[in-house]
């Protein structure tokens, strides 16, 4: 009686899941999860294990062997909860695009969360992060151009701005620095397009395979909740992070500083210093290099760090949460 | 202070409340489902998340009023709202910083082009070209002497001083910075997210973290920079208005020491006219300085990761929170 109630209630959710947004429409997180069989390829593994149930249960009859019996409902009760995984999982993704649709237009960005994420990444990588690394890095020419200037009077030879060397050195560190973020950036980019490319269509269908099968069920709910926390969670966080900016701009813009060097200026000055001797033009500009990489920290380190801690801990959350029995949790049935 | 309006979802206190009704509504739903199917399991779930509900908002009430007393508190016993009081312990330490980084800078460029001094004496020796000896050419012979060599070294140890006082100047500018982002962004936008998260059994333990690390950054973290204020107004040996006096000091070091070098070559006694504790030692203070204010770095990054971490735990989220020290 209970088992029929609820299986009424599950075909309801399908038929409200797929009214909404029916399968195969245009309406996604990202168009790749639709294509590559990854379909059939579930629907495959299910059935045929529901097939060797079906033959290990003719055999218990057969063989009169009780003891089979109650293995073989708790494992048709964890294929169907696979299955209502899959479907619940494929309904909650195509209703996820309206819902990000209406966060996306209340944050004023267009687009599913990877197109967003991609856009954000690709301007913080290549405007903020590798043209501060590039202006440090024409600072720290200069100061060591400066510093190998030498003068020649009579008998006496010096380097009048060889302290600039010291400088020199500080600025080569902000620029690992920076580098060092701007490469750990390019591979959040590049992993997202893998993820994009590969989450639903390779890891969950695996996923919903090894969770059919009673040995490898743990790492099955593993596969399914990396799965989800890297295509759903991992690209909304990067939503979460556009809107933050956006807020920290309107609000305090003068929180974030930039800095610029300008090689005529740099020319100049450093032509003047064949009159002036002493060149200490590349001292203001260093402070502001290291307001300017401070500043860039929260947007560059703060905020990718804090996406990995929410999908790690999500996909921790859902391994467990998905590994769990959950036909005998609600009651569906009980050892006999 | 007071909790301003969000930018996202127009108000935390807003988009929370519309978290817990979605959140009420769910387990409604599954508890009809547990009454009509008679399934006691399901219904004590239920009743489990409704719990958790109910703790979320007993936070966000707390949250609402622990802000505004927080605010009082720190006004009566500090004289002013705690982000006020941080910013001002940050913008003095970084103009103590900028003016040692100023000072050690030019020091050290003063002892750097010295230590550069290069003197040369050379006499031509002419070569003939042909037997004849009607045309020559002329070569230099010579040496080389770096009279200053020795000083080098100090410059090699005032190398990695201007290093150590940059990154000190870098951490501290980045502590104002992550000051007012805290201030921005931690109640707008992170707790009404971490709270929604809490909601949800599947995502509980995000939002139990996120929870933890808007709290920590709002309200612990403007904290123990009021606590480093007490600290540096009392213990830091230098005052600002010393480095001016320092700064004049440090000059006619400078022309004691080219002093010293004019005597030396007049007089022969070159090299035992001054020591290098005559150059160094102007250091001193300014270095006492820079010590205090990195100890007091390493014990808010301390202070800071204990509590999110122990908060974190007791609202349910990562208890070890992958990457926290990376965070802060």
């Amino acid at each position: 009686m209970k088992s029929n109630g609820l299986i009424v209630a599950f075909m309801l959710l399908l038929q409200f899941t797929y009214a909404q947004a029916p399968f195969g429409g245009t309406c996604a997180l990202s168009d790749e999860w639709k294509t590559g069989g990854w379909e059939s390829l579930s629907l495959l593994a299910i059935s045929t294990v529901l097939t060797f149930l079906s033959l290990v249960y003719a055999l218990h009859v057969l063989l009169r062997k009780p003891e089979w019996y109650i293995w073989i409902k708790d494992e048709f009760y964890q294929a169907v909860v696979s299955l209502a995984i899959l479907i619940s999982v494929i309904g909650v993704v195509e209703i996820l695009c309206d819902v990000t649709s209406s966060l996306s237009g209340l944050a004023g960005v267009s687009g599913d969360p990877f197109s967003i994420a991609n856009n954000y990444l690709n301007d913080l990588i290549w405007q903020k992060t590798l043209n501060l690394a590039n202006n440090i890095f024409m600072l720290s020419v200069y100061a060591q151009v400066s510093a190998a200037y030498a003068l020649d009077l009579g008998v006496v030879r010096w380097f009048p701005s060889a302290g600039l060397r010291a400088v020199a050195q500080n600025l080569d560190f902000l620029y690992a620095i920076v580098i060092g973020i701007s490469g750990s950036l390019l591979l959040q980019s590049i992993g997202l397009q893998l993820i994009r490319a590969f989450a639903f269509r390779i890891i969950f269908p695996f996923g919903i395979f090894f969770r059919m099968l009673p040995f490898t069920r743990t790492a099955g709910a593993t596969f399914i909740a990396v799965a989800l926390g890297l295509y759903i969670i991992y690209p909304l966080t990067f939503l979460m992070d556009k809107v933050v900016m956006d807020t920290v701009y309107a609000n305090y813009p003068g929180l974030i500083t930039t800095f610029t060097v300008d090689p005529a200026l740099l020319i100049g000055s450093t032509l003047a210093t064949l009159i002036v001797q002493y060149n200490f033009t590349v001292f203001a500009p260093t402070v502001s290099a290291m307001g300017a990489v401070a500043s860039l920290l929260p947007q560059a380190l703060f905020l990718p760090t804090l996406n990995l801690i929410i999908t790690l801990t999500f996909i921790r959350t859902a391994t467990k949460v998905l590994s769990q029995n959950f036909a005998r949790q609600i009651g569906l049935y009980e050892y006999e | 202070m007071t909790l301003a309006t969000a930018a996202f979802l127009t108000g935390w206190e807003i988009a929370a409340a519309v978290a817990l009704f979605i959140s009420l509504l769910i387990i409604s739903l599954g508890f009809a489902l547990a009454i009509g199917f008679k399934l006691k399991e399901l219904e004590e779930w239920t009743k489990e998340e409704f719990y958790e509900v109910a703790t979320s908002g007993i936070i966000i009430l707390i949250l609402v009023g622990a802000v505004d007393l927080l605010n009082y508190i720190s006004n009566i016993l500090a004289g002013g709202e705690p982000f006020a009081l941080a910013a001002t312990y940050t913008d003095a330490a970084t103009l103590d910083l900028s003016l040692i980084f100023a000072i050690v800078f030019g020091y050290n460029y003063a002892i750097t082009t010295l230590s550069t001094v290069n003197l040369a004496l050379f006499f031509p020796i002419p070569i003939p070209t042909d037997p004849a000896l009607t045309t020559w050419f002329l070569i230099r012979s010579g040496s080389f002497w770096t009279v200053f060599a020795g000083l080098s070294a100090i410059s090699s140890g005032m190398f990695n001083v201007i290093f150590l006082v940059a990154t000190s100047l870098v951490v501290i500018i980045t502590q104002k910075v992550l000051l007012d982002f805290f201030r921005a962004t931690m109640f707008k936008v992170f707790l009404p997210f971490g709270i929604m998260l809490r909601t949800f059994p599947i995502t509980r333990q995000a939002g139990g973290t996120i929870i933890a690390l808007a709290i920590g950054a709002y309200i612990v973290y403007p904290l123990i920079l009021v606590m480093n204020n007490s600290i540096y107004s009392v213990y830091h040996p230098q005052t600002p208005s010393a480095y001016a006096a320092d700064i004049n000091s440090f000059v006619g070091q400078i022309f004691n020491i080219f002093a010293k070098i004019a005597t030396g070559f007049a007089t022969g006694d070159f090299f035992g006219k001054w020591s290098v504790n005559d150059v160094i030692s102007i250091l001193t203070p300014l270095i006492d300085n820079f010590v205090i204010i990195s100890f007091l770095f390493v014990v808010d990054i301390i202070i800071l990761i204990t509590f999110i971490t122990g908060f974190s735990d007791a609202l349910g989220g990562d208890e070890q929170v992958f990457g926290l020290s990376r965070l802060i």
